[in-house]
């Protein structure tokens, strides 16, 4: 869901008070994208507040070239980015957002319900690295094509391709071998 | 897989969502930013700096026929001697005016 273009219009010809809508509107989508790359609240946070406010600055710079949502998931992208490497920068390269958390696979429960599913996939997901995450949520979540990606992220085509592809390729792996487990 | 049932899957995980007061927060940031600073260029020359030096050199110019000699001194001589001529003091100005405009125009943004 976009924001309408006589709303993108009237902000950008100082209707200020029409940002409120801007930002209930795309909230959870930054805030989710900010949390996939930042793993944690606080910097998912911070990094989405940041990016709401270059927005309002960079409003009259949208030039409707590409979709609002793109525009904007750009801006988050960049600025996450922005943090992580000024964090990289504090700990002195020992801090790599890349890394995976190394956690067990959530319990087997006897009885496989809803909630032990949603846990398995999420547990699967975070097993993937931050960039896998990202490109699968904004191609299957967002529905955005590889060439929007692409736009967001600075990756290649040919990249982003490529990780979508893996990052399918070790959810099955890591789902299959969570039913094995259940199974034995 | 099918492909139609990687975004199911993806469904079933708790997408996590901005916290509450979230809005209101980012507003009120906004609220507190700094007013644009619209009459100045961003190389640090401001458009009313350059204008104020040309009205007051304009000033000095017009009143000279009607202003005493300080102890002797032509100031005013001194003044456009060191500037070759008030043509070239009008040149320059302009020039600066000109270049001050077209620098606010592009740096408005």
């Amino acid at each position: 869901m976009e924001l309408s273009e006589s709303i993108i219009d009237r902000l950008q010809h100082g209707e200020k008070q029409l940002f409120g809508q801007l930002i209930e509107m795309y909230q959870d989508r930054v805030y989710g994208l900010s949390f996939q790359l930042m793993k944690n609240e606080d910097d998912a946070n911070e990094v989405a507040q940041n990016t709401f406010i270059k927005i309002y600055k960079k409003m009259k710079l949208y030039k409707g070239t590409s979709k609002f949502s793109v525009w904007i998931y750009r801006i988050a992208y960049n600025e996450a980015m922005t943090q992580l490497k000024a964090k990289k920068r504090w700990v002195f390269g020992f801090f790599d957002h890349e890394s995976n958390e190394e956690t067990g696979p959530p319990e087997v429960l006897d009885q496989l319900n809803q909630e032990e599913q949603r846990n398995q996939v999420q547990w699967a997901l975070s097993q993937l690295k931050s960039s896998e995450r990202l490109v699968m949520n904004l191609f299957y979540m967002e529905e955005l094509s590889y060439e929007e990606i692409t736009a967001i992220t600075n990756l290649s085509l040919a990249n982003v391709k490529v990780k979508l592809h893996r990052s399918k390729k070790k959810l099955k792996h890591l789902l299959s071998q969570q039913e094995f487990a259940q199974r034995a | 897989m099918e492909e139609h049932n990687w975004k199911s899957l993806l469904e079933t995980t708790k997408a996590p969502k901005a916290p509450s007061g979230f809005k209101n927060d980012v507003l009120n940031k906004i609220e507190k930013l700094p007013v644009a600073q619209h009459q100045s260029s961003s190389k640090g020359i401001s458009l009313q700096m350059i204008i104020g030096i040309f009205l007051v050199l304009f000033t000095i110019l017009s009143l000279e026929p009607f202003l005493p000699e300080l102890n002797g001194f032509d100031v005013f001589d001194g003044v456009k001697s060191s500037f070759l001529g008030v043509k070239t003091v009008y040149m320059i100005l302009g020039t600066l005016v000109f270049w001050s405009s077209i620098d606010y125009y592009f740096s408005a943004e």
